[in-house]
């Protein structure tokens, strides 16, 4: 599968969302306008790599400054990733939460 | 022609008494950046970035630093989002970019940082707004924790982009009262101020 990636920017963390190195990573800023629609991606390659989960992933949030409304969009991403861990007998989702 | 002239003068020697006083005003109330126009994303980055770099410079304390950052994007994201604003400029379309006329202040003095923004209201819209405010007002920090809580859960992103946080966020980072005013416009509007401070003192 795909990997998802996007460089940081002044308003938008980096994302790193591959599956054949085994990295997911989020880190940076995140105070987007649209935070659905920026947000809108990282769902989308969750969805589908729950179709096909590595036997373990280790997903990791370096963030150094988010916003109320993301706030709220990265609940949801947590809240899909340990829906992930409970429906993947085989596979194993484990998050790491960095505060800077 | 004479008489032209001297008006010219006159006006002109007027507006530079005026930018004097304005002048003086800003630096007795100790505020360093004041605005006054269309706040949109550019203008919340570009502010925020550039008190950031203020704070580093005076080499202020990491969570304060932090703070003021938080309540500076949760109030200019406020007016973008959420300012009644009928004007040609305005627009409330995500795709194109939020734009909304307001106005934005951020000053300090030894004991704390102080913003605030302010943007047009619908009148009709006044006592919902109020209402929310005086029951933020109302919570103790641990209510205030709760609230956060329940509203992460129970609401979803709006059509505007937010979530509904912003004013139970900035209680919570600040530690303070919202305080706020309405001022009238007209039968249909009204100015919405709100003023938010944080204490150097606290950084906890």
């Amino acid at each position: 599968m795909e990997a998802l990636i996007y460089k940081k920017t002044e308003d938008t963390p980096a994302i790193h969302l591959d599956k054949a190195a085994g990295i997911f990573e989020f880190s940076g800023k995140s105070l987007p306008e649209d935070v659905t629609s920026f947000y809108g991606p990282v769902f989308d390659w969750i969805t589908a790599y729950g179709e096909d989960a590595n036997e373990s992933s280790k997903f990791v949030f370096k963030m150094t400054y988010f916003n109320t409304a993301s706030s709220k969009i990265i609940l949801d991403i947590l809240m899909r990733l340990e829906t992930l861990h409970e429906d993947g007998k085989k596979h194993n989702c484990r998050v790491a939460l960095r505060r800077r | 022609m004479e008489e032209l002239k001297d008006k010219g003068m006159n006006s002109n020697s007027q507006y530079m008494r005026f930018v004097v006083d304005f002048h003086n005003m800003m630096v007795d109330k100790k505020i360093t950046l004041a605005y006054e126009g269309e706040v949109t994303q550019e203008i919340t980055k570009a502010f925020t970035s550039m008190t950031e770099r203020n704070l580093e410079k005076v080499e202020e304390n990491g969570k304060i630093k932090k703070k003021v950052y938080h309540v500076m994007v949760e109030c200019l994201q406020n007016i973008s989002k959420h300012a009644d604003d009928e004007s040609e400029t305005a627009s409330n379309n995500l795709d194109e970019g939020l734009a909304k006329t307001g106005l934005f202040l951020i000053g300090s003095d030894h004991n704390e940082y102080f913003i605030t923004s302010g943007n047009g209201i619908a009148n009709e819209n006044i006592p919902a707004l109020k209402e929310m405010i005086d029951n933020i007002n109302s919570l103790n920090q641990d209510e205030l924790k709760q609230l956060h809580k329940e509203k992460m859960r129970e609401t979803a992103i709006s059509d505007k982009g937010g979530a509904g946080l912003g004013f139970i966020d900035i209680a919570r980072k600040t530690g303070n009262p919202l305080e706020y005013h309405f001022e009238p416009i007209d039968d249909k509007n009204s100015f919405f101020l709100l003023k938010t401070s944080i204490k150097r003192n606290s950084a906890e």
